[in-house]
């Protein structure tokens, strides 16, 4: 299991009036991933959802808190302790254009990661890789060719093969499907949800589609500047939303039916600036129930049902 | 139809990229009509074409390596019929931001980040009526009022990279609109914006599109966007017009195996205890890149319908009694 406790993560000012000040992003998130289990991790921009999937695989340092995978601790652990831990937790990214270098071909992308991690014997890669694409739906002819020469969708093929060859426990995919046309994006939906049947993977799924993520989730983590407002099995979630945040962001997704044509009107204003955020609940200068009190408390996540938690102060909405 | 009725007319639209690689037909005999009040939404993927058929409305496509290689053009404007096809480019630069306006994904792209915001709605003014510098202040500031621009009058002094994604689209639809053009082509004004603001400028652009009366030409790839905002629906694919239908008959009735493909492979939030369905219905294989389109309908390699016969030719557009128009030779056999 990937236990997250508390993790805090701030950014250095990059220079400007910002300099030397530290923008926290993250603030006291806590959440775990069961191996066969997915997470959903869904919020709009500034929502800390990328930053939480980073930090979780080292590569953000923890500015608080603590992350563990199977039980060890992996909070201070220095590059070279963090390389087992690596093999067991992987990561998807969004841009299948951007994250696979264009000068190696398939086959060298892969077995880089066979040479990182000491897995097999050299004269064994190339079936391996074979048998990894077979996996992901591509043909084996696939490896001698360069990532220029691959779709969107099967270069987001090549990536999971890439993140699988380690055979991880956990993978952590950043928005796998929002570059991806809508025709290919079930082809990669659908492949995900086979290899976490098949493999038995957790997965933490980060996403702004709450249809997409809703489709394949587990349990859902609703994050609204880098704090958790919402969090709960899925059919709860999107059954019954506790948190008034979880009902607008549900009620803003457009639904392909015309007949269900809605009037956005339930949230006015913008997400505000993440160095200045609101007193009390972050939420409340746009929420439609916020009353005098929730500029003055800060909402705790309380459990509402077993495994359904919410951080709003008011129970009788939404 | 009544040429009264008509705000623009497309038909036969060629538009085509010529490059070391061949050449890319990016939009390949495409017809439409927008009418004056409707909008339409032109839905497409990658590479479908629908972008290039806005910029050749436009003709801002950058030419060479793009050039028009058939079709018409027209717009019916001021009780004049203008050719877009043959007009010079000084006919063209009045025609654009006073006829029409186009908005885009990405406002940082297309405002100027050395002007501000007033300014850059004040220059529209300026070059196109002949209103007075107070009076061209006074409307900048009712036209950023109007798009909901809170303080315009303090506002109008920011430049863009002060303002955030949402603010900015709304600068951009007050520099489209200001000059009350008769059609604007939005090319995916909200995909880059986050879901509740999304919300909040899909209803801005119904509320100004009542008001203005203009036609609308929503470009997206957002089947949900389309059901929230278009009157009637055009559905490209690899450079084509596969399908043309009111925005309900086309939810309700897909004609075209790729339209009712497309519609079946979407993930669907469910609301109440239903839970979503397992596997979705994937649409297999690729969209064809525009150098090597397969020959006859571009969907057949993809399609669960098609017959040897769907590569020979290029199916017609074929208009049913209900006023669908579709583009497959089956489209008697497989639908009721």
């Amino acid at each position: 299991m990937i236990e997250v406790d508390r993790l805090c993560v701030s950014f250095a000012g990059r220079g400007g009036w910002l300099r030397g000040r530290p923008l926290r992003v993250v603030h006291d998130v806590s959440l775990t991933l069961a191996r066969t289990e997915v997470l959903g991790l869904v919020g709009e921009s500034g929502s800390g959802k990328t930053t939480i999937g980073r930090a979780i695989l080292r590569l953000l340092p923890p500015a608080g808190g603590r992350i563990s995978v199977d039980g060890k601790d992996i909070t201070t652990l220095s590059r070279a302790e963090l390389r087992p831990m690596r093999r067991q937790v992987q990561m998807i990214f969004q841009d299948p254009y951007s994250s696979l270098d264009p000068r190696l071909t398939v086959q060298q992308t892969i077995s880089e990661a066979f040479a990182i991690h000491r897995i097999g014997r050299r004269h064994d890669w190339p079936e391996r890789v074979a048998a990894l694409l077979e996996r992901v739906g591509l043909p084996p002819e696939a490896m001698r060719r360069y990532p220029h020469e691959f779709s969107g969708g099967q270069r987001q093929r090549i990536g999971i093969a890439r993140a699988l060859a380690v055979e991880p426990a956990y993978i952590v995919a950043d928005e796998p499907v929002s570059a991806l046309d809508v025709s290919v994006q079930a082809q990669v939906l659908n492949l995900l949800g086979d290899l976490r049947k098949r493999d038995r993977l957790g997965l933490l799924f980060i996403a702004h589609d709450l249809a997409v993520v809703q489709h394949v989730s587990d349990r859902v983590v609703v994050l609204y500047m880098g704090r958790i407002m919402e969090t709960a099995p899925s059919r709860a979630l999107y059954a019954a939303p506790r948190h008034p945040y979880t009902e607008a962001l549900i009620d803003a997704a457009p639904v392909p039916d015309p007949r269900q044509r809605k009037v956005h009107r339930s949230l006015h204003g913008e997400i505000p600036r993440p160095d200045a955020p609101p007193s009390g609940c972050v939420f409340r200068t746009r929420c439609p129930y916020a009353i005098d009190a929730c500029a003055r408390i800060v909402p705790a996540l309380e459990e509402v049902t077993p495994g359904h938690w919410k951080a709003c102060i008011r129970d009788d909405v939404p | 139809m009544n040429a009264g009725e008509t705000l623009l007319e497309v038909e036969e639209l060629c538009t085509s990229f010529f490059t070391d690689e061949g050449e890319a037909k990016a939009v390949d005999g495409v017809s439409f009509t927008v009418r004056p009040g409707e909008t339409l939404a032109l839905v497409g993927e990658s590479g479908s074409g629908k972008s290039v058929t806005a910029l050749s409305i436009m003709r801002l496509f950058p030419s060479p390596p793009g050039r028009i290689v058939g079709g018409r053009l027209r717009l019916h404007w001021n009780g004049v019929v203008h050719d877009l096809v043959a007009a010079s480019e000084p006919r063209m630069r009045r025609l654009r931001g006073s006829a029409i306006s186009m908005i885009f994904q990405e406002p940082m792209t297309s405002l100027n980040p050395l002007l501000t915001v007033g300014e850059q709605v004040a220059e529209v003014l300026r070059a196109h009526t002949d209103l007075g510098r107070r009076a061209i202040a006074r409307r900048t500031v009712e036209m950023l009022d109007r798009v909901g621009i809170a303080a315009p009058e303090r506002r109008a002094h920011d430049y863009p990279h002060h303002l955030s994604g949402g603010m900015r689209q709304r600068v951009m639809i007050a520099v489209a609109l200001v000059c009350a053009p008769a059609l604007l082509i939005a090319d995916e004004p909200t995909t880059a914006l986050d879901v509740t603001i999304q919300g909040q400028v899909l209803e801005l652009m119904r509320g100004l599109r009542a008001e203005f009366g203009m036609g609308l030409l929503f470009i997206t790839h957002n089947l949900g966007v389309v059901a929230e905002i278009a009157d009637r629906v055009a559905v490209m694919y690899a450079g084509r017009l596969v399908e043309t239908a009111d925005v309900l008959a086309l939810f309700d009735h897909p004609r075209h195996p790729y339209t009712a493909a497309l519609l079946r492979s979407l993930p669907r939030l469910c609301r109440g205890e239903a839970a979503p369905a397992g596997a979705l219905e994937a649409i297999p294989g690729q969209i064809p890149s525009p150098f090597e389109r397969p020959p006859g309908c571009p969907f057949a390699p993809r399609c669960g319908f098609a017959r040897p016969r769907c590569t020979e030719t290029v199916p017609p557009l074929e208009v049913t009694p209900g006023g669908q128009a579709v583009r497959c030779i089956r489209r008697r056999e497989i639908v009721p």
